[in-house]
């Protein structure tokens, strides 16, 4: 699917604040399931960015303002054309998950982290869903289940940091939330699982169910950045399920990137002196594109140099091919 | 012999300056004669002089404990000097540059690298995906020269038979030096006849030594002079005097977070003169608190945006970020591996004997019999919370197989090393203390190692703990020239 991704983000402070800085993660990224056509960033005030791939593969950009400033606006614009995964094949016995050199590839991603920790009373929950299981598919399924058993989707219904002891016990929770307390069942039953960033072309967060609406209509949306789950399936790869929306991701979803949770992938990391208290506001708007439309985004000026170029230009080749 | 020897009887292990029999080694005997030719007395009159000198110099170091902020202390030496022949100390030097050129090998692996040595089977992945001390944010940053670790301090032991082995390495931020440099200067001001015999290799240039290796890591961009600062965290940090020290002995600025800013991924320092670019730091603070904007939000340590500005590559941070996952004490099992892997070459310097507790076979082993061995946590450093099997309670080595088999990860288990020991004042006479070394190796367009290092040495009978936080002294650590002795 060709979408056309615009994320805004508007920091407005009530006295002057200086010397801020900040990491951005915010682009589409180009991995095996989409490919990033254009994309442009720009910054009020504007300064220099530095742009790197993480650790994760994640494309950060590194902005800093020095001058005093009331404000700070982000524009992030993306072309992205997305495709759907692979289904899983085959069926994988879970004891393939205990193999060590498996477990060693994966060791990050089966570990605690501060928003996936281990509880006993999950724990035990996530066991008792996976009794008789012995597909991973299966057992990737019942963590997601387990989930939604937990949780009822509610807007605003919490903050990142919340503890996973605390969301079950309020039954209430965003997509962040989702993911991460499905990650921690996932990790519970020795699945790997990574939690993922990114953007949902869908009226908002759950309404995945019903059709997208014909293309030409309904071709715009306002959303927020989303979450999933993406768990290690042995012989296949990363398998990415939406738990929010109790599907395997499809090509409507537009992946930023991937870590152990939120704190990998957090849209901004930063920094500013001053006594301001910051307002903050996000937009995404989702355009879907005819299939061959010439995109309204064009790539920022920057150097590339001819064999990234040629990369580039033969990646998209490959995919008009496939179509 | 004189009185202050009278009573000496030798300690477990290797005595240093004295052999099985109980004769003077001849590297010693001037050393010996001389401290002969004296008593108490003479010696407490030099010991109120070095004293006097430190505390002139306000050379301190605090005590962290359970109580409350620290112990401020002058520093602790020993008047008996620790000697290392030229030959010897040519062969640990050696030792110490093939270490320290494999851990760089194996950090810039890690970081900028292919993961070579975790593909080819040389240190498991998941060691290194689980290690505290392995930083994500630093992926990808590559450092002038490959030198990740410009400042290593390298712990080294001699066994029952003399033979040196690594007990760790320290790739952080390993402090001491200044320490070295003054102790030699007290020394020589307080007891200048000790050296009559001898020549002794100097230690006073260790401020020149730096800064050239300093500046040899600048930015290529960067102008013939660089500029360098030293980062510190402040006044009541417990190395706060060497930071002080160093900062004088290269001639260069000594700044706190606040003093630094970043412009359009640059850092500059803040001058009366406006903004000055900075283009090399020898920080002496946490990876933790280095950068807010990539680690503790909530530090007011750092500078923010300076991880922006090194992967920008417009300014050399050293050490650089993640060097903990080299000294790692649970990765400290691989180096020999290392070494032969990146270099093709047979480790000089051994470890010492270790066991990782995430092999059930040797976890099952070093439990039975821990009473016997020694237990470390992996990710402390200056001596805390190691506990010494022969020294322990029953109660203390149960929970020590406690918290081993809840989290074998975060524990090794060593061979107790008997330390060698050496002759130290102890009210009127001197008996044996056992001692370690920390050399110290810098890294810049090469490996270089500084001659001997700090002797710590153990302040109690028969302990074999010798840091200074755990209430250590220290000695005066002479490596000789070449036919060094007259």
């Amino acid at each position: 699917m060709r979408l056309d991704i615009r994320y805004r983000m508007l920091f407005e402070y009530d006295v002057p604040v200086w010397e801020s800085q900040n990491e951005l993660r915010v682009r589409p990224r180009s991995d095996e399931r989409q490919q990033v056509i254009a994309r442009r960033l720009t910054t009020s005030p504007s300064a220099r960015v530095l742009s790197f791939v993480d650790y994760w593969g994640t494309t950060v950009d590194h902005v800093g303002v020095r001058d005093p400033h009331l404000s700070f606006e982000v524009v992030a614009e993306a072309a992205v054309e997305t495709a759907a995964q692979p289904a899983i094949e085959q069926t994988v016995p879970v004891s393939v998950l205990a193999e060590p050199v498996f477990i060693s590839a994966h060791a990050e991603y089966l570990a605690p982290s501060s928003h996936s920790a281990p509880n006993p009373d999950l724990e035990a929950r996530a066991h008792r869903a996976v009794v008789g299981v012995d597909d991973v598919a299966q057992q990737i399924q019942a963590m997601v289940s387990t989930t939604r058993s937990l949780l009822a989707y509610e807007p605003g219904a919490t903050e990142i940091g919340v503890d996973l002891a605390h969301l079950v016990n309020g039954g209430v929770g965003v997509c962040q939330d989702f993911a991460h307390l499905t990650i921690a069942l996932l990790r519970a039953v020795g699945t790997p699982a990574r939690y993922v960033s990114g953007f949902l072309f869908a009226k908002d967060e759950t309404t995945l169910q019903g059709d997208l609406g014909r293309p030409g209509q309904d071709d715009v949306v306002h959303v927020q950045t989303h979450a999933w789950v993406e768990a290690a399936v042995p012989g296949h790869g990363w398998f990415a399920v939406d738990p929010t929306n109790d599907v395997p991701v499809l090509d409507r979803h537009a992946i930023i990137g991937h870590g152990r949770d939120y704190d990998d992938v957090a849209p901004v990391r930063g920094v500013f002196f001053g006594q301001a208290t910051p307002q903050v506001e996000t937009e995404v708007v989702i355009e879907r594109m005819a299939p061959a439309a010439r995109s309204v985004i064009t790539d920022e000026p920057r150097r590339v140099n001819a064999s990234e170029m040629t990369v580039r230009q033969q990646r998209m080749q490959q995919q008009q091919q496939r179509s | 012999m004189s009185r202050l020897f009278e009573s000496y009887s030798q300690a477990r292990g290797f005595d240093e300056a004295f052999d099985s029999e109980g004769r003077p080694r001849p590297l010693y005997s001037k050393i010996i004669d001389r401290f002969s030719d004296l008593d108490a007395d003479d010696l407490r009159r030099i010991e109120v002089v070095v004293a006097d000198e430190f505390r002139r110099q306000g050379i301190t170091f605090t005590v962290y404990n359970d109580d409350a902020e620290g112990l401020e202390r002058t520093w602790p030496i020993d008047l008996f000097p620790r000697l290392i022949a030229a030959a010897e100390w040519e062969s640990v030097a050696r030792g110490l540059e093939q270490r320290v050129t494999a851990l760089n090998h194996f950090l810039d692996d890690l970081y900028v690298g292919e993961r070579a040595a975790v593909n080819d089977g040389i240190v498991p992945e998941w060691l290194i995906t689980s290690s505290k001390g392995f930083e994500r944010q630093a992926f990808g940053i590559s450092v002038p020269n490959g030198a990740h670790c410009s400042i290593a301090g390298i712990d080294l032991v001699r066994d029952a038979n003399g033979d040196y082995a690594v007990l760790e390495d320290n790739l952080r931020n390993p402090s001491g030096i200044s320490y070295v440099v003054e102790n030699r200067a007290a020394m020589v001001k307080a007891f200048p006849r000790l050296f009559e015999n001898y020549t002794v290799q100097p230690v006073d240039q260790y401020g020149e030594m730096l800064r050239r290796v300093l500046e040899s890591m600048a930015p290529p961009s960067s102008s013939d002079r660089p500029n360098i600062v030293i980062l510190t965290p402040g006044v009541y940090n417990s190395a706060y005097f060497e930071h002080a020290f160093l900062a004088r002995s290269m001639g260069v600025e000594l700044v706190e977070g606040q003093d630094l800013l970043v412009d359009d991924q640059v850092v500059y320092a803040r001058t009366i003169h406006g903004p000055l670019p900075v283009d090399v730091i020898y920080r002496r603070i946490d990876d933790a608190f280095l950068d807010p904007v990539s680690f503790r939000s909530d530090s007011t340590l750092g500078v923010p945006g300076l991880l922006g500005a090194m992967r920008a590559g417009t300014v050399t941070v050293c050490n650089s970020v993640g060097n903990g996952v080299a000294d790692d004490k649970a990765v400290y099992p691989y180096v020999p591996a290392m070494i032969t892997y990146y270099l093709d070459e047979e480790p000089i310097l051994p470890n010492v004997q270790t066991y990782v507790m995430w092999d059930a076979d040797q976890r099952a082993a070093a439990l039975h019999r821990l009473d016997e061995l020694v237990v470390k946590p992996v990710a402390e450093s200056g001596g805390y919370g190691i506990v010494i099997g022969p020294h322990a309670t029953d109660q203390e080595l149960d929970e020590c197989r406690r918290v081993i088999e809840a989290d074998p990860r975060n524990w090794i288990v060593q061979e107790v090393v008997q330390l060698s020991s050496l002759a130290s004042m102890s009210d009127d006479h001197l008996e044996p203390r056992h001692l370690d070394l920390r050399p110290f190796v810098l890294t810049g367009a090469r490996t270089e190692v500084f001659p001997g290092g700090l002797t710590r040495v153990a302040m109690k009978k028969g302990s074999l703990i010798v840091n200074s936080s755990q209430g250590g002294g220290s000695k005066d650590t002479w490596v000789l020239a070449e036919n060094g002795t007259r």
